[in-house]
């Protein structure tokens, strides 16, 4: 009986992998660009699900976005590692998924993609891009400025005000 | 709200989005293991700014993936190891939740072409033969084939030039799923032959076909 416990979890552990590891690989790539990074990126997020299942708290919200901000940190991780030694190579990125500027547009009609959509439609236009540029691209701020030639502190308060409005937006 | 917690919110905001970089973001994880605070208010933009991750589109990793993890974290296929509990409710979770934004994920795969296989004097098609999620996996449905107890059916692959490249032993009845060998992957384009052999219990012994019985070109789906 306990072996057949045991063997469950082993199987759920493996389930969580086959039914999330899709979504997650796709926003890695999106992120990454490069197969072998996101598929790095994958495993390590899957390694601390195991080793840190212990610190997900199931009353303050539901698994998928805990293992979200997981993936998107192991992501974020190598991206300021390689970036700095390794300016991305367009010849390596063939294989990256072919997206618009933001995949929200196709998003699903789900409660909660709506609402966000809705919301995120709502800021301005400089707010807007420099979030999903940041989330989806894992630009810094000093990046960000770069890429929007705009001056650092000015895209920091885009950011900021974007976030903050986002919220009043979705906790009215 | 005090300004205490905007800022708290603010920070975790940035936390989740990303753009909190270097010395704050070591910072803001220090306060995160401490601070219930910190945890809820990063708990709560991780869900949030999750339709942003449910937006992209979805796509499948090597077969070889699981294993690396599986063995990182020793964890071989014999070995029983307990997984914690909540892993069990969130995959029920994570299977709602990925059912009610990516129906399709779960109810079909992304299917890149379809054969049906039927006899080369006519009639219904015995087998259908999906090719999914970029030619590395097969999924083979027995339609309408007359059980053979002694033989085995054969899944081949049969280029314009050269020799049929086995695609394996399917089930006679219900469906087989099953991964594409690397060098029988670029024969499963658009218009490319399949057929079906009727061989010993096993499979083929001598490499090539031995009677072919249903054969069919790989269309496009719909």
């Amino acid at each position: 009986m306990l072996i057949a416990c045991q063997d469950g979890d082993r199987e759920a552990f493996s389930g969580l992998y086959r039914v999330t590891s899709p979504q997650l690989f796709g926003l890695a790539l999106r992120i990454l660009r490069r197969r072998d990074w996101a598929e790095e990126a994958v495993q390590e997020c899957f390694v601390t699900i195991w080793r840190r299942a212990k610190d997900y708290r199931p009353d303050l919200g539901p698994a998928l976005p805990w293992i979200t901000v997981i993936l998107r940190n192991k992501c974020l991780d190598r991206l300021r590692r390689e970036k700095p030694l390794q300016p991305l190579d367009e010849s390596a990125v063939a294989d990256r998924p072919d997206e618009g500027p933001s995949p929200l547009e196709g998003a699903l009609a789900a409660d909660d993609a709506r609402r966000l959509k809705g919301c995120v439609d709502q800021l301005e236009d400089d707010q807007r891009k420099s979030i999903l540029l940041a989330y989806y691209e894992g630009l810094t701020h000093e990046q960000l400025a770069a890429r929007l030639a705009a001056p650092l502190g000015t895209v920091k308060s885009w950011i900021r005000r974007g976030l903050q409005r986002l919220k009043r937006c979705l906790e009215p | 709200m005090t300004i205490d917690s905007d800022d708290l919110n603010d920070l975790a905001g940035e936390y989740v989005l990303g753009t909190l970089a270097g010395a704050e973001r070591v910072a803001f994880e220090g306060r995160l293991q401490r601070e219930p605070a910190a945890m809820r208010a990063v708990a709560s933009w991780a869900q949030h700014l999750q339709p942003l991750a449910d937006a992209v589109t979805p796509a499948i990793p090597a077969p070889q993936l699981w294993q690396r993890i599986e063995s990182e974290l020793g964890l071989p296929a014999r070995t029983k190891m307990r997984a914690p509990m909540w892993i069990a409710a969130a995959v029920a979770a994570a299977i709602v939740a990925i059912a009610l934004l990516f129906p399709d994920l779960i109810m079909k795969p992304e299917v890149n072409a379809v054969a049906q296989l039927a006899s080369p004097q006519g009639g219904e098609p015995a087998f259908v033969v999906s090719v999914l999620d970029d030619q590395q996996k097969l999924l083979i449905r027995a339609a309408n084939v007359a059980p053979q107890p002694n033989n085995s059916y054969e899944l081949w692959a049969v280029p314009s030039t050269g020799a049929p490249v086995s695609l394996g032993v399917v089930e006679q009845t219900g469906e087989t799923e099953r991964e594409v060998a690397e060098n029988a992957r670029s024969l499963l384009t658009i218009g490319a032959t399949l057929a079906v052999s009727l061989e010993p219990i096993g499979g083929s012994t001598t490499g090539a076909p031995t009677t072919v019985m249903f054969v069919g070109a790989l269309a496009s789906p719909q």
